[in-house]
């Protein structure tokens, strides 16, 4: 090691340096209360005389909490499912940040030091050796074996769970899933055991739990337990410095972006506003029943009897039942207000009109209109147009909105072809 | 287990949650890009997979909150509203839908997203939906019989395929995820032809 400075241990002791992303130390704490709650909730379903292993009283405890045993195994199927929905979206939207080779290869496969490492720590906590031990990585041998070993019996446990959980295949097929799913918690168990007492127990490596909470480390315990990774930040610290980060906040930045958002960023945001709206009002988004309730009242103003006993506006227009009363009608109201805000944010708000290049405003308005006109039409037959059908309709599984769905985007792609000229 | 939603609200509060939820709504349309007739119909012509990628991710993240809660008895799914299936209208409606769709630029929800952008074709679109909702509202008696044919009732696709709706919930999650990729594999591909033959606009 060269350095040009004596160590400043003192210094060295006081100044924390980052270790942890603060969406790590997130998953990290979800990741230990659901297993927390699902080892307590699973071992207190383990009932079969052969395979209990929690005494008598804390099985009913734990079923007199949570009422019966029937609720008891809805809890640990939901939270089950939960984790797994969780670690799916993790692992479908950060295996390029986290899982990739490079990564991997650093924070778990383990090197020669890292064997070299293990071998000395055994034998000395044995009191047979008093070797240094060699310099680790950004994690020491003994948290790259736990990962390895969480790593592979993961899969296995989300497996199982879910094949428990909704009965895939026959009585056997679940019976041997009960076996591997509960061997392969106990191997993760024993693991956990040392994992907990590291982190919580054992004095030398405090600064490793804070650093769960805080995200930062001690330089000085860098220095001393993770050498390797020490060198890496120092040699990151004298490259020159970066060009000054955007002082701006996350919010403001995102608020601001002149660009849309990324796709799925966006369809998060909709789905939980949908999701929000099912739970809120009892049905979904939409839109053309809004406008045909619109209509509706201008008609009951216009023509009051013919209205109410026409046999279409009829329906809307009944006697007691103001037509406005309704979650479309105001949603849209919010729509037109949010749509607004959200491209005057931006800077999108502009008075303009969205054409192909080879036709002109007046042809694009009056496309326009026409297409309007016939999506009207469609969206009053089908009941429903694309939020109100085969968005809201999707989410709660419904097959008349799946038919619909694939009929629109047939359509779609069917007309792209002989419209072309109108947009490419 | 007496389950809290969906709620019961007063007509204050009913009206308050309606116009929260639509300005998100449209907020989260417009972010999307979605007030943009060019970025909703190059989905069409495969160059843009962003209407596939927000309905479907929006889709799966509704699904899977509603399954989470209706398991763990949150939710009483009998209280939420799932459409009537009417196979042939949704059939010809979605097929109208579609073509009014790719003429116009946009859904009947985008377009007043684009309206309350400045759009004018966005404007011009509300009102053609005015004009086509009132066109049909007329004559619907005389098809009523047409709109009631292939009558299945709230059918889900869980009921369809006599499976439970974790499964159902699962598999498309799955296909979405498939979808995704798959968008994200022909996206590349299409913004290198475009660098290399792409006139400049």
């Amino acid at each position: 090691m060269t350095t040009d400075a004596p160590l400043n241990f003192e210094a060295m002791s006081q100044r924390m340096i980052k270790k942890h992303h603060v969406a790590i130390i997130l998953l990290h704490w979800f990741n230990a209360i659901t297993w927390l709650m699902e080892l307590t909730t699973g071992a207190a379903l383990i009932v079969s005389p052969n395979y209990r292993f929690m005494p008598v009283w804390f099985v009913e405890m734990i079923t007199e909490v949570f009422g019966s045993r029937g609720n008891l195994l809805r809890f640990h199927i939901a939270a089950g499912l939960l984790w797994v929905t969780v670690f799916a979206v993790y692992g479908i939207f950060g295996w390029r940040t986290y899982l990739h080779r490079e990564v991997l290869e650093r924070e778990v496969a383990l090197d020669r030091d890292d064997l070299q490492w293990l071998r000395i720590r055994v034998l000395s906590i044995l009191g047979r050796s008093n070797e240094p031990l060699p310099p680790q990585g950004v994690y020491n041998a003994g948290q790259k074996m736990f990962a390895l070993m969480v790593y592979a019996m993961l899969p296995i446990i989300m497996v199982t769970g879910l094949i428990m959980a909704f009965h895939w295949g026959s009585a056997a097929v679940v019976g041997w899933a009960v076996v591997v799913h509960f061997a392969t918690v106990a191997v993760v168990v024993s693991g956990l055991m040392v994992h907990v007492y590291m982190g919580a127990v054992f004095p030398e490596e405090k600064p490793a739990f804070f650093s769960m909470l805080t995200g930062m480390v001690p330089e000085l315990f860098a220095y001393k337990h993770h050498h390797k990774w020490w060198l890496e930040v120092k040699a990151m610290e004298s490259t020159p410095a970066q060009p000054a980060a955007p002082t701006e906040s996350t919010l403001s930045r995102w608020l601001h972006m002149k660009e849309y958002w990324p796709a799925y960023w966006a369809g998060l945001g909709l789905g939980l506003t949908l999701l929000a709206t099912f739970l809120i009002i009892g049905q979904g988004l939409g839109a053309s029943g809004g406008f045909t309730r619109y209509l509706a009242f201008t008609l009951s103003l216009i023509a009051p009897q013919y209205a109410a006993t026409h046999p279409y506006w009829g329906n809307y227009v009944q006697p007691g039942q103001p037509v406005l009363m309704d979650f479309l009608v105001f949603e849209l109201i919010g729509v037109v207000i949010g749509g607004f805000v959200s491209g005057w944010l931006a800077g999108r708000f502009k008075i303009s009109t969205d054409h192909g290049p080879r036709i002109t405003p007046r042809t694009r308005w009056a496309l326009a209109f026409a297409g309007g006109a016939i999506s009207g039409v469609g969206a009053r037959m089908a009941r429903g147009c694309t939020s109100g059908l085969a968005l809201s309709g999707g989410a709660v599984l419904s097959a008349g909105a799946f038919a619909f769905m694939l009929a629109v985007f047939a359509a779609g792609f069917l007309g792209a072809y002989f419209l072309r000229k109108v947009w490419l | 287990m007496t389950s809290i939603f969906p709620l019961t609200l007063s007509n204050g509060a009913f009206i308050t949650a309606s116009l929260i939820l639509g300005f998100f709504f449209g907020f989260f349309l417009e972010r999307a890009g979605f007030s943009s007739a060019k970025k909703l119909t190059a989905q069409f012509y495969f160059r843009d997979w962003g209407v596939l990628k927000v309905m479907f991710s929006a889709i799966v993240v509704a699904m899977l909150g509603l399954a989470w809660g209706s398991l763990t008895g949150a939710i009483d799914m009998g209280q939420v509203y799932i459409p009537d299936a009417y196979l042939w209208p949704q059939i010809l409606g979605g097929l109208l839908l579609g073509s009014g769709f790719i003429l116009g630029g946009y859904c009947p929800g985008t377009s007043v997203v684009a309206a309350a952008t400045g759009k004018l074709d966005g404007l011009f679109f509300v009102l053609g939906i005015f004009a086509g909702i009132f066109g049909y509202g007329m004559i619907e008696p005389a098809i009523h019989q047409f709109n009631l044919s292939g009558s299945l009732g709230p059918l889900t696709l869980q009921q369809l395929f006599h499976t439970s709706a974790g499964v159902v919930a699962f598999c498309v999650a799955a296909v979405a995820v498939g979808a995704f990729w798959a968008a994200e594999q022909s996206e590349g591909p299409w913004q290198l032809f475009k660098k290399t033959y792409g006139r400049s606009e």
